[in-house]
């Protein structure tokens, strides 16, 4: 590979560095935003709306005893020589009726919604957990990595272009010659983690049975 | 109707991931060996079936927390 290429290499690694920063941030911001809605409907269905209902119950209550006074008050209104016609307070009773039975209704559909909505909750963490270990830790190695790399380039680029270019290996690139011992690096430090943290999970939950078991 | 907020969440990660897939076309133009290959291996392969995993748990929050509001508001609430 010429200096040039290199060059052009260091430049696009930086590039997609950026790129990686731009997709963390969207990414986590995407998740984010998910999450406070999630926490407004938490808010709404735990706080607002028991509240709301129980007074709706309260109210309509009201409404159809008051509506079964006024048919009663009409029909004890009854003579011989004349019945006052009662269909406007059997459909205004009937109207009362159906709307206490729909807020009976929402109050049972929020009971219910109050346990689903968790586990719908707890099964949408469980399809974005690996995306945000990506977008959050892995994404920061990455572009760690690449900053490694990129810095590593620029200063074999430092030395090397005044004396005309050489590949330092003579077969691999210099990307290459200089970034994979980079690469491994991170690679083994990662490991080294990863055993960590397996051991500090073992540790934590000693009753877990080995999946070898 | 699916719920917005998660909707726009789901759109932004979309864009998130092509942008992301973009530069790396451009970076690949420039880096071909072994360390790509690996770097693209241990870094970018795995976000493919995140991403779709999270995509496919968006949508189907979007239709649960629509289904919430829905059932438990007043109908004089309701757009």
């Amino acid at each position: 590979m010429s200096n040039q290429a290199d060059v052009h290499s260091i430049e696009a690694l930086k590039s997609f560095r950026v790129a990686l920063a731009l997709f963390s941030e969207d990414a986590l911001g995407a998740l984010g935003a998910v999450e406070s809605e999630i926490r407004r409907t938490l808010q709404w269905l735990q706080h607002d709306r028991p509240l709301y209902w129980q007074d709706q119950l309260k109210r309509r209550r009201e409404r159809v005893a008051t509506a079964k006074a006024d048919l009663f008050r009409r029909q004890i209104a009854k003579r011989p020589d004349s019945s006052p016609s009662t269909v406007e307070q059997k459909e205004a009773l009937r109207l009362a009726e159906a709307s206490l039975q729909e807020a009976e209704t929402r109050v049972r559909l929020v009971k219910k919604w109050e346990t689903a909505l968790q586990q719908a909750i707890f099964e949408y963490h469980g399809t974005t957990r690996r995306l945000k270990d990506l977008a959050s830790s892995d994404a920061a190695r990455a572009m760690a990595l690449l900053e490694r790399m990129v810095d590593a380039l620029e200063a074999y680029l430092r030395v090397e272009v005044p004396s005309g270019g050489a590949n330092p290996s003579g077969t691999t690139t210099a990307l290459e010659s200089i970034a994979g011992p980079i690469l491994e690096e991170f690679e083994a430090t990662d490991q080294i983690e990863e055993t960590g943290e397996s051991s500090t999970r073992q540790a934590e939950s000693p009753t877990e049975p080995n999946a070898r078991e | 109707m699916p719920n917005a907020n998660v909707i726009a969440g789901s759109s932004r990660l979309k864009h998130a991931i092509k942008s992301l897939q973009d530069q790396w076309r451009i970076t690949e133009s420039t880096w071909n060996d072994s360390v790509r290959r690996k770097f693209e291996e241990r870094h970018l392969a795995p976000l493919d079936p995140a991403i779709d995993s999270a995509l496919l748990g968006m949508a189907k929050l979007a239709e649960i927390l629509s289904q919430v509001r829905r059932d438990c508001s007043d109908r004089s609430e309701m757009p």
